[in-house]
């Protein structure tokens, strides 16, 4: 029986299953599609890798998207950068010039692979002749580069074998170059490399010109798909950066994902790139993090999607149905709040609304109540699509794999029968365990690979930054707790905090760390402060909701920190709680009380 | 062929080029010297008739004259003194110098295939040296690249090849730093004002008055380019003065006559405004990248109509350099034509509705 949250990686996905799964986001998303280069942030699981190759022609004319080729306005080439061999450590070894020349050889050289292996599917079975003129100005380039050329002009006939020979001609030479790097490595002197140089300009960019000129390619140009850039070391950013600050869109567009760990935006001779006038940004993790209504319609469209292919006709509202009991509990802790709001207005602690209170109150009423002479917390239930939904955090990756994960459950504990619907306690199960692996376990594996010595990233990161971060998300976690517990407090759910003062490099660090592992998510809020401007606000990640036992829904009001408590928070969580819950100027900002600035 | 390295940019850096490069066994001087060998026997020789055999045309002299005379001008720019050229201090370190030289050395070499984009073809040239001189690939491609970019277009027909490259302002290969915009500027320019009476085919211009047989004349499409050449006097760089001081000798019998240039016909002086021009904008845009090695603000030219016995008749004198408050008219207007406060306005403009009159009954028509 299939599972139909399963989870695969995009890269090996046939384009009919991405054209069945994709949900199109192009809506959200329009700079994607058109003519300019485009910087697509998003945390792993955002959907950026799917989004990438829905672009690839074949997936949408598997789509249904356009009736032919011709039709489409561009001609997306898929090049993935993770497994490429890109992003081996023997860059190392090499500097300056050298660094940069053969460094753009091999990645021009690793997307022309792809170029040629896209024209090669694209092209008919019966085509003969029509890519001669491209064979010629390929082998005219090599040449110019300082390659071989010969017998690539008339390689053969049947085109679709010429394309997988020139296919194979670059993977040949991107295997030359970085043998190169391994004899380097092993004597390192006395070693003169020899082979071509093909740079972005002066190569990749030409045989883009005369393979949009294809009687069977799309009428547009060139959609270079770059996916997970931010894996390639930072002297190959600086060259994508340099590719990005051409003028060469008419021919050739960018479209770069990047998982928020892009290190740096200068180019190689030290510019730095900007948009709009270099490039237009998207990022996906701030759409989905400020507009949930949409992630939440997102999720529900594939949702229903997938159980749709594998014949399950339930909606994911009951798929995944709430705690019952659970909701009648706090239905009565509702009416409760409704009924004593009349009170608590005239002795001038209630909100403006009757349902304000009722938003504010009610469920971490609920989660106290559980604690106390039961001391059941742990007893809350998450279950419910919504809840499911919120606690993914507008990650789709990890709404699936918590779906897949109790799917599979499920059909166990059913004797392999067909399964409608997921019990509640098996949504709790997973999602407790799975917040813990997430807050625990992770962090557990990753430092064992830094005690190692594993490289594990361009950017730094190390075991005593790895451990100071986990101490701020577990102070934050446990404050927040606090609050929702605290029966006299004016706002209990809180789920974000912003910096009312300046932090130094080191907590700047610290934050960075958490955001790009996902523990905190970041989004841009109207500082009312001061001069006003704008200030980044930082959410915790809602995945960590059952660990910290707090309300993963709505979209709660923020704690104002300062960068003193901030720091105490890295070297000792429990004190950071303490003198926060002791300070009498802990400044709350109610939930109704803002506009968001994006 | 006898290849001579008597140039005083040579005799630098056979003074000053007596470092071993690593793992090479060689001085940059002997590595000069081995390029220079190796072109003057393959390529030198071949390139006025390839490129004639390409082209069709009958270009100026592009053997090895031509190159020792960009590398006599790429001496003068950078601060070498002929007459005391050992104690010739340049803003350049031998590696540069080096580079310099070598990029010099190829950068016609292409020709031999035609004119139309042999500088592009460069690479390819070095890369059949193989180890003559230039062991490295790396080094290869950054002489080509240098080399590359003296003229021609990017692919996107911009003609700003250098500012293209996204080179760093400074880079290394083996622990040598150098300045490839700067190396490529000077290069660019030395080619510029490469030109005198030397790279003309006299004969085939001037020809003989009294036998006078139309055989031996240059093609009509490449006349002006010789005339033009045989028409420079001297070429002379005055660094302490930031000037290039170029004059000309315009005879009589060229005044009146309008000589072939490719499809068309222009006089020979029009072609030396046309040139000066042309080189005022080299200079403008190769300064941007040369200052403060090599920092030309002016040209000074003077145009002298001559007589049958080089007396001079009539005399222009011009300062080529920038004056006055600058003019650099963006014409916003016209490249944005969608953006002009009109279109937006009437872009934006409320629409207008016009009711229809009603008709009823009894309405006669109009």
């Amino acid at each position: 029986m299939r599972n139909p949250f399963a989870v695969r990686s995009p890269e090996i996905l046939t384009p009919e299953d991405i054209a069945g799964l994709f949900d199109d986001v192009f809506s959200d998303f329009p700079k994607v599609l058109t003519v300019g280069h485009t910087f697509v942030h998003g945390a792993r699981g955002t959907g950026k890798s799917m989004m990438l190759r829905y672009l690839e022609p074949e997936v949408q004319l598997a789509a249904e998207q356009v009736e032919s080729i011709n039709s489409l306005r561009y001609f997306g080439v898929y090049v993935p950068i993770r497994n490429s061999g890109l992003t081996i450590t023997e860059w190392a070894r090499l500097k300056g010039f050298s660094y940069s020349a053969l460094a753009e050889h091999l990645m021009v050289v690793h997307i022309t692979v792809k170029l040629f292996s896209a024209l090669e599917k694209l092209c008919p079975p019966t085509s003969s002749g029509t890519i001669q003129r491209l064979c010629t100005r390929f082998s005219d380039l090599l040449s110019a580069s300082g390659g071989d050329p010969r017998g690539i002009a008339n390689l053969c006939s049947d085109d679709k074998l010429a394309l997988q020979r020139l296919a194979d001609i670059c993977s040949d030479l991107f295997v030359q170059g970085n043998s190169y790097l391994g004899r380097l490595s092993m004597s390192p002197s006395g070693h003169f490399y020899e082979g071509p140089l093909c740079g972005y300009l002066e190569f990749l960019l030409p045989l883009a010109k005369e393979a949009v000129n294809l009687p069977f390619t799309p009428n547009g140009p060139l959609y270079f798909l770059v996916d997970d850039a931010d894996e390639l070391p930072i002297g190959m950013q600086k060259i994508l950066n340099t590719w990005v600050s051409c003028r060469t869109t008419e021919h050739a567009c960018l479209k770069i994902s990047t998982q928020t760990a892009y290190a740096t935006f200068q180019t190689n001779s030290g510019r730095l790139i900007e948009t709009p006038h270099d490039y237009s940004e998207v990022d996906i993790s701030t759409i989905y993090t400020s507009g949930t209504d949409n992630y939440y319609q997102r999720i529900h469209r594939i949702t229903s999607k997938r159980l749709a292919l594998c014949g399950i006709k339930t909606a994911p509202e009951d798929f995944f149905p709430q705690n019952k009991k659970q909701v009648e509990g706090i239905k009565k802790i509702k009416e409760e709040i409704a009924s004593a709001w009349e009170q608590r207005k005239a002795e001038g602690k209630g909100g403006f609304r009757v349902s304000d209170d009722v938003t504010r109150y009610a469920i971490p009423e609920y989660i106290r109540r559980l604690g106390g002479t039961s001391k059941s917390i742990s007893t809350y239930s998450y279950s419910g699509f919504k809840s499911i939904v919120d606690i993914s955090s507008g990650i789709i990756r990890w709404f699936l794999e918590s779906a897949a994960t109790m799917y599979s459950i499920e059909t166990s504990s059913s004797g392999g029968k067909q399964v409608y619907s997921i019990s509640h306690n098996t949504q709790d199960r997973v999602l407790r365990e799975w917040s813990t692996e997430f807050f625990v376990k992770d962090p557990e594996k990753m430092l064992q690979s830094l005690s190692n010595g594993e490289v594990s990233h361009p950017t730094k990161m190390d075991a005593v930054l790895v451990t100071q971060m986990l101490s701020l998300i577990d102070g934050i976690g446990k404050l927040f707790k606090a609050k929702l517990l605290d029966e006299n407090a004016s706002e209990r759910r809180l789920i974000s905090f912003l910096i009312s003062d300046k932090p130094d490099e080191h907590l700047k660090e610290i934050l960075a760390l958490a955001v790009r592992l996902g523990y905190l998510q970041t989004g841009m809020i109207g500082a009312k402060e001061g001069l006003g401007g704008r200030k980044t606000r930082y959410v915790l990640s809602r995945r960590l909701a059952p660990y910290f036992s707090l309300d993963p829904g709505g979209y709660a009001a923020y704690l104002s920190i300062t960068s003193r408590d901030l720091d105490l928070a890295t070297k000792n969580a429990d004190e950071f709680v303490r003198v926060r819950l002791k300070s009498p100027s802990d400044k709350t900002q109610p939930e109704l009380a803002f506009v968001e600035a994006e | 062929m006898t290849i001579s390295t008597d140039t005083p940019l040579e005799k630098w850096l056979k003074k000053n080029g007596t470092a071993v490069a690593p793992c090479q066994g060689a001085t940059y001087y002997e590595r000069y010297v081995a390029l220079k060998r190796w072109l003057g026997i393959n390529i030198y020789p071949h390139i006025g008739e390839g490129a004639a055999a390409q082209d069709g045309y009958f270009y100026n002299k592009h053997g090895v004259e031509h190159f020792d005379c960009v590398l006599r001008y790429a001496g003068h720019l950078i601060g070498i003194n002929p007459d005391e050229v050992s104690e010739s201090i340049v803003g350049l370190s031998v590696y540069e110098v080096f580079l310099l030289m070598c990029a010099i050395l190829v950068h016609d070499a292409g020709m031999a295939a035609g004119r139309d984009g042999h500088e592009k073809r460069v690479h390819y040239v070095l890369k059949q040296t193989r180890d003559v001189a230039i062991p490295n690939d790396f080094e290869k491609k950054i002489i080509a690249d240098i080399a590359e970019v003296h003229g021609g277009v990017t692919e996107s027909g911009d003609k700003d090849t250098i500012g293209s490259k996204g080179w760093k302002q400074e880079d290394e290969i083996d622990d040598k730093t150098f300045r490839a915009k700067l190396l490529a500027g000077i290069v660019r320019f030395a080619d510029e004002i490469g030109e005198d009476n030397s790279r003309a085919a006299s004969f085939f211009v001037e020809g003989d008055s009294e036998t006078d047989n139309s055989d031996f004349r240059v093609p009509k499409g490449s006349e002006v380019f010789h005339k033009y050449c045989l028409s420079i006097k001297s070429v002379r760089v005055v660094r302490e003065a930031n000037t290039l001081h170029l004059s000309y000798w315009v005879k009589t019998t060229d005044i009146s006559k309008k000589y072939g240039k490719i499809d068309s016909e222009v006089y020979l002086l029009d072609e030396i405004f046309s040139r000066l021009q042309k080189l005022h904008t080299e200079r403008l845009y190769c300064n941007r990248f040369t200052t403060p090695v090599v920092d030309i603000r002016r040209i000074r030219v003077s145009i002298s109509i001559v007589d049958g016995n080089n007396n001079v008749l009539d005399e222009l004198l011009l300062d080529i350099e920038e004056t006055g408050y600058p003019n650099h008219d963006l014409r916003l207007k016209d490249k944005n034509p969608d953006w002009t406060g009109d279109a937006v306005a009437k872009r934006y403009a409320p629409k207008r509705v016009f009711w229809k009159r009603l008709r009823f009954w009894g309405d006669k028509d109009a």
